[in-house]
């Protein structure tokens, strides 16, 4: 009692020195954090800049004709799955989608994928995966590797527990920087890929066909791309087309796609014009906006295409759009040029399948013409 | 210590306080091996299962294998922050329920968790990038803020505890409102936004403890510096004063202290709620309630807790975890019903 009380008379003292100490163990934390994440986002780009070129074209045909043939005349028989071919060019230095420098040690074969859009940019590049989060469901092949929890929420021993040598994160999932640091302390390189625009996917596929050494597929899914853009582009020309992209919660408040949503750089890919461009973000969703009845009386698009997060056997938004007070005024519900996308091709799964949703915004238009 | 000097008892009971029973060095004991228990589980289960000789076995191994991975990387250090987050959790509530004697004090029903809380919602939706250490500081402020504010609105010539409690549900409801609404309104995922109300430990690392250890370590040092000086305030004002303890700068001590400790907890925790109401309630049972013995039993209460909870939390429904907040709130509202029926 004594020893304590005495020591509690001295509090003023002690609260001061208390907020001292905390001020300085502040400081030492902050430099800390700055020693350990040295090379985040100004180094990036110089090493980017003068390293990467160098080192993908000198050392990979260099090394490749000496080193390749020696090793692989003897040993390729016995140890032929762990080391036999030395891929050329590992290891390589690639910056993904965040700016970050990522050195990949060796061709990568033991994959995570953490989102359903970087899972369908590693399959589209040729890749496989051992790890995926939940909602993945394209391609089917992708089912059978492990479930590690949530794309907002993976699961990281589960991610370790999978020993992978490459962990494909998503840059436009994970970008707090508490999930980041925990991905990057894995131990084990982490790429951030991701689909925010079209754009995106095209920069995402040949960042993986770099990092998977399969260029030729990277360049095949991008002009697979490049081409249902250019075919859906000419087959609009000379219309004069707005179009609307909608998606609804279970509060039947209606949002509409920005041109910095993915949806909506689908619109701009094509051509389409977006009313509902003007408005400021606002609602849970990233890139899209709240529009009241009265805005959208104003917009009048030509078209309006639907999306409905919640699984079929809830009814469509398309469906619904008739209950809403106003909606039945729009030329676009009174001709009948209302039509639903599958959600996963614009919001939940964003990515190579564009070319799916390019088709889709054709066949409406041309349909309903 | 200060059994050290009556030296009347033979044997090895110098151990026991004067005052305290063997009952409560046993009650103390069986605490901190519950606590390694929970430490035990906690280093081995998971997505990856290892066994208790692998669990320690990665304590000391490095990074290389994967059992040093997973326990060095993930586990140790999410082992500790729910320690950090239950015993500043489980101290700020003795604090607060001994300066307010009203035994619902509670740093999240004070008002405490939900300033912190704001200013760390602030934090992020000014930029999303903010660093660890950042919101660490941020909600410290905010701690402190809320704890001065609570002050300011209940002086009145002097503190009452009833105006202390009112003010702070008043507080906790309003600063509560504003983070739902930057919440609503701001970029954050839906989904970590989730784990930010309902409170839990969801990637929690080693630069999480270490963004908290200026305010959490300091934190409990004061609390139990204060404790004598809070057993003095419990036999009324009057008697303090005449003891020479000025009752309003303690009570503002004291109150900073709970709001520093609330907020290192919600800087990595979120708004976890019912620790800080049930750690003391529980500790009072095991230590009495001489702050002295009942400050550091709330802490490893709130300790054992957490952890606890943080285990299930994790286990649940694997490879996703559902919040921590939601294990403890599970646990700590019955409490508080069977507080309200039988002892209040």
């Amino acid at each position: 009692m004594t020893v304590l009380t005495q020591f509690a008379r001295q509090f003023p003292l002690l609260l001061a020195a208390t907020l001292a100490l905390a001020l300085g163990l502040t400081l030492l934390a902050a430099c800390g954090d700055d020693d350990d994440a040295p090379p985040e986002p100004t180094p990036a780009p110089t090493e980017a800049a003068t390293e990467a070129p160098t080192e993908a074209s000198t050392p990979a045909p260099t090394t490749a004709p000496t080193e390749a043939p020696t090793e692989a005349a003897t040993p390729e028989p016995n140890t032929a799955p762990t080391e036999a071919p030395p891929a050329p060019g590992y290891p390589r230095d690639v910056v993904d989608l965040f700016g970050r420098t990522v050195t990949i040690p060796a061709l990568p074969e033991t994959i995570v994928a953490i989102s359903p859009t970087a899972t369908e940019l590693v399959y589209a590049v040729g890749g496989t995966i051992v790890g995926r989060t939940q909602t993945v469901n394209y391609p089917p092949e992708a089912l059978e590797a492990t479930d590690v929890g949530s794309a907002y929420q993976p699961n990281f021993e589960a991610i370790l527990g999978l020993e992978p040598d490459l962990v494909v994160a998503d840059s436009t999932i994970h970008i707090q920087p508490a999930v980041r640091d925990a991905l990057e302390q894995l131990g084990v390189p982490v790429i951030f890929a991701g689909a925010a625009s079209v754009d995106e996917v095209i920069t995402g596929l040949t960042l993986l066909g770099d990092v998977l050494d399969s260029p030729e597929g990277a360049a095949e899914a991008v002009a697979a791309i490049e081409a249902a853009r250019d075919g859906a582009r000419e087959a609009l020309a000379g219309q004069d087309i707005s179009a609307v992209i909608l998606i609804g919660d279970r509060d039947r408040n209606v949002y509409a796609a920005k041109a910095s949503s993915f949806g909506g750089s689908v619109l701009e890919a094509l051509g389409i014009a977006n009313p509902a461009d003007v408005q400021p973000d606002s609602g849970p969703f990233p890139g899209f906006t709240l529009v009241s009845p009265e805005a959208m009386l104003q917009f009048d698009p030509i078209f309006i295409f639907t999306v409905t997060p919640a699984p079929p056997p809830a009814p469509r938004l398309s469906g619904m759009l008739g209950l809403l007070p106003g909606f039945s005024g729009l030329q676009a519900m009174q001709n009948g040029r209302v039509f639903e996308i599958e959600v996963e091709l614009l919001v939940q799964a964003p990515g190579p399948r564009v070319v799916e949703a390019f088709a889709a915004i054709i066949a409406a238009v041309e349909g309903g013409e | 210590m200060a059994g050290l000097t009556t030296g009347a008892r033979p044997g090895l009971s110098f151990l026991v306080p004067r005052g305290r029973s063997w009952r409560h060095v046993v009650l103390a004991c069986a605490g901190v091996l519950v606590l390694a228990l929970i430490g035990l589980l906690t280093m081995m289960f998971g997505a990856v299962n290892l066994s208790a000789a692998e669990a320690l076995g990665g304590l000391t191994a490095g990074d290389d294998s994967l059992a040093g991975l997973v326990v060095g990387q993930i586990r140790v250090p999410r082992f500790l922050d729910a320690i950090l987050v239950g015993a500043g959790l489980g101290v700020a509530g003795a604090l607060l329920q001994g300066v307010t004697r009203n035994p619902l004090g509670d740093p999240t029903i004070f008002g405490l968790t939900a300033a912190a809380g704001l200013a760390s919602a602030i934090a992020i939706s000014v930029s999303p990038q903010v660093p660890q250490w950042g919101i660490a500081l941020a909600c410290a402020a905010g701690g402190l803020v809320g704890a001065l504010v609570l002050f300011v609105i209940a002086y009145r010539g002097a503190v009452s505890p009833v105006r202390l409690a009112l003010a702070g549900v008043a507080l906790s409801a309003f600063f509560g409102a504003i983070i739902v609404a930057l919440l609503a309104s701001s970029r954050t995922f839906l989904q970590t936004s989730l784990g930010f109300l309902a409170g839990g430990l969801y990637g929690s690392d080693w630069a999480e403890l270490r963004s908290i250890l200026p305010y959490a370590l300091p934190g409990l040092a004061a609390a139990v510096a204060l404790a004598g000086r809070l057993n003095l305030l419990a036999l009324g004002d009057e008697v303090a004063t005449g003891l020479g303890v000025l009752a309003d700068r303690t009570r503002l001590a004291i109150l900073v202290v709970a709001g520093i400790l609330t907020a290192s907890a919600v800087a990595v925790a979120g708004l976890v709620s019912f620790v800080g109401l049930v750690s003391p309630h529980v500790a009072r049972y095991a230590a009495g309630s001489d702050n002295r013995y009942l400050i550091p039993a709330s802490a490893l209460t709130g300790a054992i807790l957490v952890t606890g909870a943080d285990l299930v939390a994790k286990l649940v429904i694997m490879p996703s975890e559902i919040p921590m907040g939601i294990i403890t709130a599970a646990v700590g509202a019955p409490f508080l019903l069977y507080l309200v029926r039988f002892r209040v």
